[in-house]
């Protein structure tokens, strides 16, 4: 089930009856909840539910396991916790890679001379596994580094399935929920305003913003560079940079602003990412559930930046480029990783002697804005393309040219410009909007959100784009 | 954990999300207060209000939108899926309509077709005009011809990221639920006719080695102003040969699978320099359901603009689902249907050519489910054989480079590199871009036998 869809308005408002009569009797109300959240996941694909349930079980055995086996010595620990992860990186890697592992040994064995290629099973990826094993591999590490006691197995199975953040994250980590699972929320103190808010605003940007600029400049860009002006390239660019952030910060407002109806909160997940004056902070802004795991279950135990220079440009990279590799088997997310490795590497040796002296900070600060934004967008370059003979040619497009910009129309552009800078207003004017669309009479607000609800629908297109990030 | 998720509060809002060191978990029924900042300035609400307004909400905005969501409903598949979607949205609309609820909803839709928006309403073409804009002549002296017609499409294409169409297996479910025809909807539809195997071979019309043709009006300033197809010399059965100076204008239709193939077809036109092409496909569109999208009222309207010469077609992935015929639901691969469906092709065909146009029909590829594979031979065998009827009309058979060497179907095939690629999307329907990229070199190959690009 897709969020923007009349499908989920009416199992949204079913869940939120059944979640808030049955909290009172926890197990009937957990059990509900979960069964409600495999209907969700099996409205794609029924088949794919056992999938889901036995990574709940696997995740929820290793974690018993490891902590069992607390007082044991500790390589039989970690087998335990090796065993746990490997299975979760086993069934992602099987789904997502085998088949770009097979046929890419294959064609490098044909042009070796070996006529033997591994079998291409035509593996279908299912609907959010990329989440859903980081989730499980962050709750069995989390148990093994005795931070977190294994959650009763119901209590497991809620929080990996729970449908807000089932497909696209947030990356909601068990420590995170836990205790939101066994306390019930006040029924009286919903924070309505703050999830129609949330809600309505990921719609807006996912619905509207995201799909028009696809259409209306992005695809026809990527698709084809070579019959694009200079203008349209650098004009598409920027207009992805939009796209990806609509579209992904858009779904997970909207998931942040059911869990809360729910009475749930879930980490932010993106703060305003383009307003990053480094590579550092942009990491610090986009996708924030996923660069705090990376940070926690990879950069950290491979060292972090406690081994001097040269080891922390490795952990880097190393990072990086799995991260890269863990939105896609392509080259182009290989490149993606590598490049922002490269940049934060460059980064740190620059803040290590760079002294801008005699210029003023406001130059400096637009400086570092202006650099860290188009390295940004030089990665999504890669990100976005097809493949990387075409991320090229578009790149040298933006310096060859070609005829006329016809795409280039003034509402492609506005909305292009507006929604970048709207990352810059102060969040103090949301909050306001926001706080007065809480205050108002019921009657007022089922006015306004209807409303709303209207123009998103006469202005997005008719087919919701399924999301970018579903396949990651 | 992050901090401050409203920093307009006068203090930094706790979230009450728990952290790793927080006590042993309470007993389940003990109540959580709420965040205090938020309760501060009365931003919560209790549950049965915040239900009372969303369920308002939700029946408003249905009345709102009631013209558009009868509208999605009534074009989906026929069947009991389509009669319930239709038995609640009629009277929901009638009701609305009358206490005058769909008026605001009607001027926005007016508004957006006013701002050049691309409406994409069914059978709503109105606008079909501007959509191949990037057709229109070269703006005389000027433009230097070989400018490529910008890649304008209809509807906006199913994946927002255009990396993953159709990823999440709903791209024909639209926003808040309308829901056109969905594409490749083979189930819960008897068996159909026989299938006698004849699998359209070749272009039926021979290819006529190219011909000595008059190249275009002489380049330079009189460009858009005679090129008319039917000019003295050529054959019947080809268009002319076009050149930088006056390239030809095509324009390449159909349903989902004209998203890849129509960008494939684009890439591998450019460099020909002698056309000007665009892509204008909609999705879960055929020729079954005019009332979901009447392509021959969008291709007359659009051709009329742009003086379209030659028109590439891929579509009938959505076809093989049962239409009204005399206000009966006439299923699948009956003869009736079969005949119907036929005259529409013909009909199309006849009004594609009739003033000298061209047109090039790509068939189906196969199918990885056979009951699916069969229908689609079935279609695809009246698209070869009506093309066969008419001049300047092509048929391109793609089953024989999209399969593998038995002619089955297959998801990875081998390219000419001898590096095998992935060719077919999850739904075993939808082509990937290899598998466009496959395809794109015969599409233009057979526009090469019309109108020779080289």
């Amino acid at each position: 089930m897709l969020f923007p869809t009349v499908a989920f308005a009416a199992f949204f408002c079913v869940a939120f009856l059944a979640n808030w009569l049955l909290r009172p009797r926890f197990r009937l109300w957990r059990a509900t909840m979960i069964a409600l959240s495999l209907v969700f996941y099996g409205w794609w694909d029924w088949r794919f539910v056992p999938l889901l349930a036995s990574s709940v079980g696997v995740n929820q055995a290793a974690a018993v396991g490891v902590h069992q086996l607390r007082a044991r010595p500790g390589a039989v620990r970690r087998m335990m916790l090796l065993a746990g992860v490997g299975a979760d990186l086993g069934l992602l890697g099987f789904f997502k890679y085998y088949d770009f592992f097979a046929t890419s040994t294959g064609n490098a064995l044909t042009r070796i001379g070996w006529d033997t290629s591994p079998p291409v099973l035509d593996v279908v990826l299912p609907i959010g596994i990329s989440f859903f094993t980081f989730q499980g591999i962050s709750y069995v590490v989390d148990v093994y580094r005795q931070k977190l006691a294994p959650m009763p197995l119901g209590d497991a199975a809620f929080l990996m399935t729970f449908f807000p953040h089932l497909v696209a994250g947030p990356i909601v980590r068990a420590s995170e929920l836990a205790g939101q699972i066994t306390r019930r929320p006040d029924p009286r103190t919903i924070p309505a305003g703050e999830a129609f808010w949330l809600i309505g605003q990921g719609l807006l940007k996912k619905v509207v913003i995201s799909s028009y600029l696809a259409t209306a400049l992005v695809d026809p860009v990527f698709d084809v560079p070579g019959q694009h002006s200079r203008t349209e390239v650098a004009a598409a660019v920027y207009a992805y940079a939009v796209q990806i952030y609509a579209d992904f910060s858009g779904y997970t407002d909207i998931a942040i602003g059911c869990a809360l109806l729910l009475g749930f909160r879930f980490p932010q997940n993106f703060d305003a990412p383009y307003r990053a004056r480094s590579l550092q902070e942009f990491w610090h802004r986009w996708h924030m559930s996923l660069s705090r795991w990376i940070r926690d279950y990879l950069y950290l135990p491979l060292g972090g930046s406690r081994g001097g220079r040269i080891a922390t440009a490795r952990n880097l990279v190393v990072s990086m480029v799995l991260a890269g590799l863990w939105h896609g088997a392509a080259w182009t997310f290989l490149v993606w990783g590598a490049l922002h490795a490269a940049a934060l590497v460059v980064e740190r040796a620059l803040r290590a002697v760079w002294r801008p002296v005699g210029m003023p900070p406001e130059l400096v600060a637009a400086l570092q804005w202006f650099v860290t934004f188009h390295v940004v967008c030089l990665g999504w370059v890669f990100f976005r393309a097809d493949d990387l003979g075409r991320a090229l040619e578009l790149l040298n497009q933006l310096v060859a040219g070609g005829p006329p910009a016809e795409l280039l129309t003034a509402t492609a552009v506005a909305v292009t410009v507006v929604a970048l800078a709207v990352q810059f207003v102060p969040d103090r004017a949301a909050a306001r909007a926001r706080h007065h669309l809480a205050s108002a009479n019921p009657l007022a607000q089922v006015a306004v959100m209807a409303s709303f609800l209207t123009a998103v629908a006469a202005f997005g297109p008719q087919g919701v784009a399924p999301f970018i990030y579903f396949q990651f | 954990m992050t901090d401050a998720d409203d920093p307009a509060a006068a203090s930094p809002a706790v979230p009450d999300a728990p952290s790793a060191t927080e006590p042993e978990p309470e007993p389940p029924h003990r109540l959580r207060a709420a965040d205090p900042a938020d309760r501060r300035r009365r931003d919560v609400a209790p549950a049965g209000q915040v239900l009372a307004v969303m369920v308002a909400t939700l029946l408003l905005a249905a009345g709102l939108n009631s013209d558009a969501m009868l509208r999605s409903a009534e074009t989906r598949p026929l069947g009991p899926g389509r009669d319930l979607a239709v038995g609640f949205w009629r009277p929901v609309q009638q009701v609305s309509s009358r206490i005058g609820l769909t008026g605001p909803r009607d001027g926005l839709d007016a508004l957006r077709r006013l701002g050049g928006g691309d409406g994409n309403d069914p059978g709503d073409d109105g606008e079909s005009t501007e959509l191949v804009a990037g057709l229109a002549p070269a703006p005389a002296p000027a433009g230097p011809t070989s400018e490529g017609g910008g890649a304008a499409t209809t509807s906006p294409p199913p994946a927002a990221g255009g990396r993953f169409p159709d990823a999440a297996g709903e791209a024909g479910t639209g926003l808040l639920g309308l829901d056109p025809a969905v594409l490749g909807g083979t189930d819960g539809r008897p068996a159909t006719g026989p299938l006698a195997g004849v699998e359209p071979q070749g272009p039926p019309n021979p290819v006529t080695t190219v011909a000595p043709l008059p190249t275009g009006p002489a380049t330079g300033s009189d460009t858009g102003a005679s090129p008319t197809p039917g000019n003295p010399s050529p054959p019947a059965d080809m268009l002319r040969r076009p050149t930088p100076a006056d390239p030809l204008r095509i324009l390449l239709v159909g349903d989902s699978t004209m998203d890849a193939v129509g960008a494939a077809v684009l890439r591998e036109l450019e460099p020909t320099g002698v056309t000007r092409a665009a892509v204008d496909y909609k999705v879960s569109s055929g020729l079954a359901r005019p009332d979901f999208f009447d392509w021959p009222a969008h291709l007359r309207e659009g051709r009329a603009a742009s003086q379209v010469e030659l028109v590439v077609i891929m579509m009938g992935a959505n076809d093989a689902q049962p239409f009204m015929i005399d206000g009966r639901a006439e299923d699948f691969g009956t003869k009736r249907w079969l005949a119907t469906y036929r005259e529409r092709v013909a009909s199309l065909l006849r009004e594609l050519t009739a003033d000298g146009g061209g047109v090039l029909w790509i068939g189906q590829p196969v199918m990885r489910k056979e009951r699916f594979d069969a229908d689609m031979r079935q279609i695809d065998r009246i698209y070869a054989e009506e093309v066969a009827k008419v001049p300047r009309a092509r048929y391109l058979d793609s089953r024989p480079l999209l399969s593998d060497e038995r002619g089955a179907y297959a998801t990875h095939l081998v390219d000419a590199a001898g590096d095998r690629q992935r060719v077919r999307q999850d739904d075993g329907i939808h082509l990937t871009e290899a598998g466009a990229e496959r395809l794109a070199p015969a599409v233009v190959d057979a526009i090469n036998t019309m109108a020779p690009l080289y």
